[in-house]
């Protein structure tokens, strides 16, 4: 979240920033909420790809402010470095990878989840097939470590864009958990594909035992879940996937802020620093260069 | 079954034909003279013959997914494609290819094959299927092996090298950079971790000596394949790098490089540096970002294709990067042809006489030099003592190619027209016109008219008082004949500095262009003209040509320095009148000169320190310089014949550059092999409510990049683009037709625009921006999210919605071009998203959809400012209503049928009874599509064709009075968020949107 630009189209933004949230997706997870009352009850609590922290600081002051839970833990995992947040463990590690999982288990003292979320999404690439591709392996990464610990009934929630194979997701969410909504905050613009999948009730597969392998692709960790995944088939035909359409629930009131509306800001211009400010890219270098004049064409 | 089991993914679907499909293209590969193209799901075969490329064979191979990856046998016998989890194998022909569509389970990287009989597959988790794929008449192939490195990172680039015995897999992976491992022995080779973020191309060469990656990071690295050491990289990429490929047989170590920044760069290898040496770019290979495809041939074909967002195919011309200017200076003329000069004495002019491979050259002292270009030999022009000394210091040079003749002017305009032949670089004859006595000149200008023999030159005195000195010409035997000289008198205004003219004849009118686009027309029968003052923003208009011309009126090209050019039509009853038809900005940079050739629009100028030739129809970059910038003394020549396509002669840093491009394919325009529509998102479409003569119908537009375009919609679903438009600065909302002439387009920041379409006799349409709104805000942020409008005697009332929830109705009046606010209100403060007028008992009324999931109603009344509280305000979404169709029964009664975010689809009344407007609800279906229904459009019959980003098409019937599927089918273009219905040579056509367009019949 930057200095300048998108203030004053965005209300969320501002509101954010005035009111301390290092992004504005916080307002997602507290509308989520609303609607679907996800922190009653939770103690244990797994916030995956959590950087910059927003979701992490909204469960906090959820857990140990409003709710003042003694039991309450939050173990906040992203590969980029976090800055800390009251009562929350940070992690700079690979979701995918074994030890992560020990080390939250660890955390935990061997108690499973409550609560798994994941705001988590790649950088796109422009490519519609290619980037649906990768948002969906990011969230069977997050289901992967989700299902190893998760205690049953518990609930997974996760951002995702409604593509056109979302309806696989949906389908293989629902063997997982009893109820699967596809639920789109307010605050998240309705011009963007974003919505988030609100899994609740988790069900464990019977007879499956999730284990978390270094040599193991996501397909291979499903594969014996048996959850509607199609297969390899004989003489590596087409299979004909299941779809299934989520239940879409808009959350948040409708006369709350909206995030597509352009608001007419009186008498308060002034720009707000930012509550933390950006990572480094890695074409930094790159730009580096470019301000130099070190990438002029040297024919 | 589970619950909510989409029943609605797959329904009746040969309802539809697919009749085109136009979006990004994702794999390329030479193989010999053929080009094979993944172009989304269709693979198309083109073939390179004579300088031509043409397309052999298309057909669409997958039915959703598309191709990322191609590869032939060595022995040319198969081909298979691969993209996402797909993949096919087909026998390599010119025609009809038989085949079976494949899958694992698995997002699939790249595809190789190990012989004819056994393909590779390399999965996204960095695992090779080894497939027996040796039956080709029931396609069971069989997966053999899946072999690993026990190494599952996700991977977003790899490939595939067999040769030596040896299969190499090299792997770029989201996280973890390139690993590079043997397919045979699972062993890991190499870890190359020097690139930050994802790796998004690794190649080894066919030898097995190099290892090239890109990534994230914008810079291309090159290994030692046998070390794995680093030996150098490139940086010059502006964003990211797509894709690399190794020349195939060069004997420098060449690769090229293309990417996000829409450039494709090659690269050399120089032994002992470890910077890549960047030896080209090219630029803007496609329209907006992305060249998503490439492969280069340095073997057969000389040439690079690439394949862009914008769906178009190009070839580009490999021997540019070896082209290179001839280079003379005063110094080595001097001392290699023994030319004697003066101390300070410089190249002042320079002009070309193509026919005859002259290149002349006048220098500061008067003297005049000729090369000959077909032996590269310099000579002095023998002129008489007196004769130079009138060319010292200044003169004005200009050749007339078409008669080889050259035309020298005194600084006082004195004249020497001079012609020659090839059998000697000395004029054959000489004749001297004196000038405007005592007067210095300023400007010679040339315009010819070949077709009829004529030629006029105008000598411009600085004192407007002067009048013009025009000589009439008229060629003889190939020679110019001086027939007699007129006198103009010039503009009645004190500064009239003139830049270019043309002679119409079949009218006989002179036109004079000037500085601060001031355009004087003469009648040459009566000798009268009329001045027309700065006809639009900008400053000098640098060339003009005539397009066509008929008795009373003609149409002319006339190009603006600053950017702008304009298609201007004069016309004479009583007197001269102009009208712009067209009108245009290039974001290019500075425009010199334009010019069209088989009906497409060619521009040419400076755009930083590069020369250009700009397709502008095409939209494609033809030839360009690094010749230091426009500040320099140039002159570039067209001559269309032989090998050669453009010569370009400059001066830079005191020496005389002199470029030739060469002809590449049989015309410039054949090097876009397949032609394409925008580079970025499309977010509206608009067609003609009327056919043209030529069947087709106008079809307009607009992508997210605040790019606009014109083409043609013909019945067998081609689109034929003729314009790109760029007066929109902002991001497009929406676009439509008012009638058959005028069009509007909303945007960003507040912009509304009212377009007027004329065309030209051959039917090319042209158009111009007639008038827009102004912004309320001086810093306008509104977006103006729909329009709608409805025709009135003087022109149309207007309704506009913003995404502050605003509300305005405007009178346009089509002749004063002026808006009048009848009306404006708010709705609540969230964004709206739809307008539509509708009429209950001839009565106006507005409806509106928002982000809240509510329509709305209001009633318009003449009279009143304050458009107050709407009469009906409805739920009937949970959120945004994207999508709404207006069926009109009767005058009292509409039907409605609404689209949502919510994946719903509501079919609901609106009755007119009693003096009340009162809505029922219809139909409700809560699962209509899997996600976000973004658009749709009227099917006819009480029908609507609806789409959504699940990327299908459904047609759902009301007739019964409840919303019934009756067909739904997978399109091929992502991202869908537009669509327009229309009826073309009888034929029921839809056109939907996103990245790229697809063109359906029922």
């Amino acid at each position: 979240m930057g200095k300048s630009s998108k203030d004053k189209r965005d209300l969320y933004y501002r509101r954010a920033k005035e009111e301390g949230w290092r992004a504005r997706s916080a307002f997602k997870l507290l509308q989520l909420n609303e609607q679907f009352e996800l922190f009653k009850g939770i103690s244990k609590v797994v916030d995956l790809c959590a950087a910059p922290g927003s979701w992490s600081q909204v469960l906090s002051r959820e857990l140990y402010e409003v709710q003042k839970n003694p039991n309450g833990q939050i173990v906040a995992v992203d590969l980029q470095p976090m800055t800390p947040i009251n009562g929350v463990t940070t992690l700079q590690a690979d979701i995918t990878h074994p030890k992560t999982l020990q080390r939250i288990l660890d955390e935990f003292h061997g108690e499973l989840a409550d609560f798994v979320c994941s705001d988590g999404a790649p950088d796109v690439t422009g490519l519609h097939d290619l980037d649906e591709y990768i948002q969906a392996q990011l969230i069977l990464s997050a289901l992967q470590l989700t299902t190893c610990i998760l205690k049953p009934g518990g609930t997974f929630v996760a951002k995702i864009f409604r593509g056109r194979d979302i309806d696989l997701l949906y389908s293989q969410l629902s063997y997982l958990f009893e109820k699967v909504i596809c639920a789109k905050p307010r605050s998240s613009r309705g011009s963007s594909l974003e919505a988030f999948i609100v899994c609740l009730n988790y069900r464990p597969r019977p007879e499956w035992v999730p284990k978390l392998e270094l040599d193991k692709s996501t397909e291979e960790f499903f594969e014996d879940a048996n959850i509607g995944k199609s297969k390899n088939l004989e003489f590596l035909d087409l299979p004909n996937d299941e779809r299934v359409i989520a239940k879409f629930i808009a959350c948040g009131d409708l006369n709350d802020t909206d995030s597509d509306a352009t608001y007419t800001l009186e008498g308060r211009r002034e720009v707000l620093d930012p509550i933390q400010m950006p990572t480094s890219p890695p074409y930094k270098q790159a730009l580096e260069m470019k301000r130099r004049g070190a990438l002029v064409r040297n024919k | 079954m589970i619950e909510g089991f989409n029943t609605v993914s797959s329904v009746n679907e040969d309802y539809f034909t697919s009749l085109s499909h136009y979006g990004p293209v994702t794999a390329l590969r030479f193989y010999q003279h053929y080009i094979l193209c993944g172009y989304g799901p269709v693979l198309k075969l083109f073939k390179i013959e004579k300088n031509e490329c043409s397309l052999v064979n298309s057909q669409q191979v997958f039915k959703r997914n598309k191709i990322h990856s191609i590869s032939v046998t060595s022995d040319g016998s198969k081909v298979i494609i691969a993209g996402a989890r797909s993949f096919s194998v087909i026998e390599f022909s010119e025609k009809n290819w038989q085949f079976v569509e494949k899958a694992v389970n698995e997002w699939i990287t790249c595809v190789e094959f190990l012989n004819p009989q056994t393909a590779l597959i390399l999965t996204s988790h960095n695992i090779v299927y080894k497939v027996d794929v040796s039956d080709m008449v029931l396609f069971k192939f069989r997966l053999q092996e899946r072999i690993d490195c026990n190494e599952k990172s996700i991977l977003y680039s790899g490939s595939i090298r067999v040769g030596d015995g040896k299969v190499i897999i090299a792997a770029g992976t989201v996280m973890d950079g390139v690993i590079i491992w043997d397919m045979n022995s699972s062993k890991i080779l190499h870890r190359l971790n020097d690139h930050k973020g994802s790796i998004f191309g690794v190649k080894v060469n066919s030898s097995l000596k190099h290892i090239i990656s890109c990534s994230d990071d914008r810079s291309v690295k090159l290994y030692d394949f046998e070390s794995g050491k680093f030996l150098a990289e490139g940086w010059g990429h502006g964003a990211r790098i797509w894709n690399l490929e190794f020349y195939k047989q060069s004997e420098s170590l060449r690769i090229i490089s293309s990417g996000e920044d829409c450039t494709v760069r090659v690269w050399q290898y120089e032994e002992g540096s470890d910077r890549l040496k960047q030896l080209e770019v090219i630029d803007d290979c496609h329209l907006g970002k992305h060249v998503w495809s490439c492969d280069v041939d340095d073997v057969q074909n000389n040439m690079i294709v690439t394949g862009g967002a914008d769906g178009s195919v190009r070839l580009h011309d490999l021997q540019e990067v070896d082209n290179l200017a001839d280079c003379y200076s005063i110094e080595s003329i001097s001392k290699n042809f023994g030319v004697v000069f003066d101390k300070s004495e410089v190249i002042k002019n320079i002009a070309e006489m193509d026919n005859l491979d002259y290149l002349f050259a006048l220098t500061s002292h008067g003297k005049l030099l000729c090369l000959d270009q077909s032996v590269l030999c310099w000579k002095v022009v023998e002129l008489e003592e007196n004769e130079c000394e009138k060319f010292c210091g200044f003169a004005i040079m200009k050749s007339i190619p078409s008669v080889n003749t050259l035309v020298i002017s005194s600084i006082f305009g004195d004249t020497l027209v001079m012609d020659f032949n090839s059998s000697s670089i000395q004029p054959l004859n000489k004749t001297w016109f004196s000038g405007p006595s005592g007067n210095k000149v300023n400007s010679l200008l040339i315009t010819e008219d070949p077709a009829h023999k004529n030629f006029y030159l105008l000598s411009d005195c600085p004192n407007t008082k002067i009048p013009f000195q025009v000589r009439h010409f008229r060629e003889c035997d190939g020679r110019l004949k001086f027939v007699e000289e007129i006198r103009l008198d010039q503009p009645n205004q004190p500064k009239f500095t003139s830049t270019c003219m043309i002679y119409d004849s079949i009218n006989h009118w002179l036109i004079v262009y000037s500085r601060f686009t001031s355009i004087m027309i003469y009648d040459l029968n009566t000798k009268q003209g009329k001045l027309f003052r700065k006809i639009c923003d900008g400053d000098t208009i640098t060339s003009a040509s005539v397009i066509e011309n008929k008795p009373g009126s003609i149409h002319c090209l006339a190009v603006v320095r600053d950017g702008v050019y304009l298609y201007i039509k004069f016309t004479k009853s009583a007197e001269f009148e102009i009208e712009i038809t067209h009108e245009n900005k290039l974001t290019r940079g500075f425009i010199e000169g334009g010019f069209i050739k088989n009906k497409d629009l060619y521009l040419y100028g400076f755009r930083s320190n590069y020369f250009y030739v700009w397709n502008e129809t095409k939209q494609l970059e033809v030839a360009k310089e690094l010749c230091g910038g426009s500040h320099r003394l140039w002159e570039v020549y067209f001559p269309g014949k032989k090998d050669i396509k453009y010569r370009f002669a400059y001066i830079h840093k005191s020496k005389l550059y002199i470029k030739t491009f060469n002809n590449f394919l049989s015309d410039d325009s054949c090097s876009v092999i397949n032609s394409g529509t925008h580079g970025r998102e499309i977010r509206d479409i608009a067609i003609s409510p009327l056919a043209n003569d030529d069947n087709t119908k106008y079809i307009m537009t607009a992508s997210e990049d605040t790019v606009v375009r014109l083409g043609r919609l013909h019945s067998n679903g081609d689109i034929k683009y003729n314009w790109c438009l760029n007066e929109h600065v902002s991001g497009m909302q929406r676009i439509g037709f008012l009638n058959h002439q005028f069009v509007a387009s909303s945007a960003a920041m507040e912009e509304f625009f009212i377009w007027k379409i004329s065309c030209l006799e051959d039917g090319t349409p042209l158009i111009k921006k007639y008038s827009s709104l102004k912004p309320e805000s001086d810093f306008p942020d509104l977006r103006v999210m729909d329009f709608d409008s409805c025709e009135t005697e003087t022109g149309f009332i207007i309704s506009t919605v913003y995404s502050d929830s605003g509300i305005k109705i405007w009178d346009f009046n089509v002749n004063t071009k002026v808006f009048t606010l009848l009306s404006k209100g708010f709705y609540t403060t969230c964004c709206l998203l739809q307008v539509k007028f509708l009429r209950f008992n001839d009565e106006l009324h507005l409806l509106t959809t928002a982000t809240d999931g509510h329509i709305a109603i209001w009633r318009i009344e003449n009279s009143q400012k304050e458009l107050g509280n709407p009469i009906i305000r409805q739920q009937l979404h949970q959120n945004s209503i994207k999508g709404v169709i207006l069926d009109t029964v009767h005058v009292n009664l509409h039907r409605l049928v609404t689209g949502g975010d919510d994946n719903a689809l509501v079919l609901s009344t609106l009755t007119f009874r009693n003096g009340k407007i009162e809505w029922s609800s219809q139909s409700f279906v809560e699962d209509a599509a899997s996600s976000t229904i973004t658009t749709m459009a009227y099917g006819g019959d009480q029908k609507v064709i609806v789409t959504s980003v699940d990327q299908i098409n459904r047609m759902w019937d009301y007739s019964s009075g409840s919303l019934e599927c009756v067909s739904a089918k997978y399109t091929t273009v992502a991202d869908t968020g537009c669509s327009h219905t229309t009826v073309l040579e009888d034929q029921n056509m839809l056109v939907v949107g996103g990245a790229g367009l697809s063109v359906w019949t029922w």
